[in-house]
């Protein structure tokens, strides 16, 4: 995993530090460390169960943390009723009050802080004319589409001026279309609003067009929190490398006595030798090389370094590339993407895998953190614990990618 | 053949629903041409007549005891609402110790004989050394109409969405004006209906009544079965027409409003 990088020269709002979460014996969330700074687009993204909404709900007032500290503002938040923080959110399933009409819903929030009348009007008129539902003040929440509502419940958020808007997977009900176009809704307001939206949603693309960081969790761990484009280029575990995008995964070890004047690592993995970068390895560490598709390249001949053998099993064309697939020695599927312009190797063609060391990134599964942090821990070729510290056997399997 | 196989179907039900209607209405229908029966006995009519809604004025008997059981049944529905609403709130909403056993002791006063209910009530007030009234009336009737409170409310809240009190904790509201403004108007039509229950339950009570009320106070059931013994007079008919036409109104009254509420 990788730290979290200071912010500097942007402050945060929120401090999240070393949070630990349970429900009875369940670990929702593990030991989470994570700054949210101002005006940021934060995407919290996980597949369902990791943990994300629970942390959303501890950041609204929900729920409580069983473990470490949440400050907002520099204040810890332990003895802040939900409705004595400065945070507003959108839930998932918009949750509009049935009985009040959108005018009065959107208005529950300045009631509450007694704002005057005539001030709750004009803000109201106003959040109404920003998501563009002008004139639907008189209506009830039954009368209005899904993604009306979702605009009712974002102008009712909005209306408050929070400090941080919370996102619980808003757009989860809507439909494709709709839910494109409200991604860009949700940018634009973003930006104008300047506050800090911090979105949870299990959908990859959606956090990679939306967001300024994305936070990816697996399992009640936070994996990395870093922009979009270092999440896809940079991915810091094999979760990521998996979950987002598509991308060859080659798992390998360190290949003993390694010659690195070449200024590569030279790797061994189950289909054949590779090259992958020279960093902070040790000998006979299990480590994963991930390659994007795109960046994945053949030839016939074997290319230095590698000795990655396939056979071409297809060629599917989809309009802006073709995908071709490979089946490596040991049965592991490699896929290339091709510009429509290329010419695809034929089927049953034999070739050999390979690629410029710059373009793959090598990642570790999450337990690796916990086999350094061990002492005298031996693994043999294959990256198994051959002695070990005797460790706590459940919290390696909780923690390991799958 | 099939057409003849309809038609007779047909007509089978015409004539089924004929008699459904017949056992139903035919009471009722009685008792209000009755009132109208210029005959003190009720076994031919013998011209029409209005002078029994005079008379069931001057009957001051029987008009003290349809008040009474006024007071009773708005006093008893009243705490049954409170209390029942409470306690279907906590008991939808919380997990505690013993809930299960709460949740079935509820059923206890709807399923056990009114008769087994009065008795024990009546011995419970002789032991408290209670002295029968008002007083316990409004406590044996809130006894057997509460539990209905709790379960229309509860079947209302169970259709009710807890993120909807988060919203509004989120939007600054505390708990009390979450509860006053968001969970109690969304489940108003179960206390209403509650609240609609529990009154007509205690309105026509005879049996519990029957054992916890003293000489100082009689209702409405407790008087005609009194009069039952001497003979119904026709002015029992006309305050019965009476209320039936109140209960008509209010019925009609509220479904009219629902309908209202559902096309809007």
């Amino acid at each position: 995993m990788e730290k979290e990088p200071e912010p500097s020269g942007t402050n945060s709002v929120i401090e999240i530090k070393n949070v630990d979460k349970f429900y009875g014996d369940n670990h929702i969330v593990k030991n989470l460390t994570l700054s949210i700074r101002e005006r940021e687009f934060l995407s919290i993204l996980g597949p369902s169960g990791c943990g994300k909404t629970t942390l959303l709900r501890m950041l609204a007032g929900f729920e409580h943390h069983t473990k470490g500290e949440i400050l907002i503002n520099g204040e810890s938040i332990d003895d802040k009723e939900p409705f004595k923080r400065n945070i507003n959110t959108v839930f998932q399933n918009y949750a509009l009050f049935p009985h009040m009409t959108i005018y009065s819903n959107i208005a529950y929030g300045l009631k509450m802080k007694r704002v005057k009348k005539d001030e709750i009007e004009k803000r109201v008129i106003e959040v109404l004319a920003m998501v563009r539902l002008e004139g639907f003040e008189n209506r009830y929440p039954s009368q209005l589409s899904g993604g009306q509502k979702q605009r009712v419940a974002i102008a009712r958020a909005i209306v408050n001026n929070p400090q941080v808007l919370l996102l619980d997977e808003p757009l989860g009900a809507l439909d494709m279309k709709l839910r494109k176009q409200m991604q860009i809704e949700l940018k634009r307001l973003q930006r104008k609003l300047g506050i800090t939206f911090v979105y949870v949603t299990h959908d990859q693309e959606e956090a990679l067009t939306m967001s300024d960081r994305i936070a990816v969790m697996n399992r009640g761990v936070l994996e990395q929190c870093a922009p979009p484009s270092d999440i896809y280029e940079k991915p810091g575990t094999k979760f990521i490398a998996d979950f987002i995008g598509e991308s060859n995964l080659f798992e390998s070890v360190v290949e003993d006595g390694s010659d690195s004047t070449d200024g590569n690592a030279h790797l061994f993995s189950e289909g054949g030798t590779l090259l992958g970068k020279l960093e902070q390895f040790e000998e006979n560490e299990l480590l994963y090389v991930c390659v994007r598709p795109e960046k994945t390249l053949y030839s016939l001949a074997s290319v230095d370094g590698f000795s990655l053998c396939g056979i071409v099993r297809e060629n599917i064309y989809l309009g802006n590339v073709i995908k071709t697939i490979v089946v490596l020695t040991n049965g592991q599927e490699v896929k290339i993407n091709l510009s429509p312009g290329q010419v695809p190797p034929a089927i049953e063609t034999v070739l050999y895998i390979y690629w410029n060391v710059k373009d793959c990134v090598m990642v570790r599964t999450i337990s690796h953190r916990i086999f350094t942090e061990l002492e005298k821990v031996k693994l043999n070729e294959y990256g198994e614990v051959m002695e070990a510290e005797p460790i706590n056997k459940e919290e390696v399997k909780s923690q390991e990618a799958p | 053949m099939e057409r003849q196989n309809n038609l007779s179907v047909k007509i089978f039900s015409r004539v089924f629903s004929f008699f459904v209607f017949l056992f139903l209405y035919a009471p009722i229908v009685v008792v209000i041409l009755f009132s109208f029966n210029v005959s003190k006995r009720n076994i031919v009519f013998e011209g029409f007549t209005l002078k029994w809604y005079g008379e069931m004025l001057n009957n001051s008997a029987l008009l003290n005891s349809f008040y009474n059981s006024l007071i009773v049944a708005a006093v008893s529905t009243t705490i049954a609402v409170i209390v029942g609403t409470l306690a279907a709130i906590a008991m939808h909403r919380y997990k505690f110790k013993g809930k299960g056993i709460i949740d079935a002791l509820m059923y206890v006063p709807i399923v056990i004989p009114e008769i087994v209910l009065g008795i024990s009530l009546l011995s419970s007030f002789a032991l408290a050394n209670v002295p029968l009234g008002n007083i316990t009336l409004i406590i044996a009737h809130t006894t057997f109409s509460m539990p209905f409170v709790v379960f229309t409310v509860k079947a209302r809240l169970s259709g009710f969405d807890r993120s909807l009190e988060e919203a509004a904790m989120d939007l600054g509201a505390n708990r009390i004006k979450v509860l006053l403004g968001i969970t109690i108007p969304i489940i108003t039509p179960g206390i209403i209906s509650g609240a609609a229950l529990a009154f007509t339950l205690s309105i026509d009570d005879f049996v519990v009544s029957f054992f916890t009320t003293g000489a100082s106070s009689v209702t409405f059931p407790l008087k005609i079965m009194e009069f039952v013994r001497s003979g119904i007079r026709p002015d029992v008919y006309a305050l019965s027409s009476i209320i039936m036409l109140a209960t008509f109104i209010v019925v009609i009254a509220s479904q009219v409003a629902a309908y209202r509420k559902s096309k809007e």
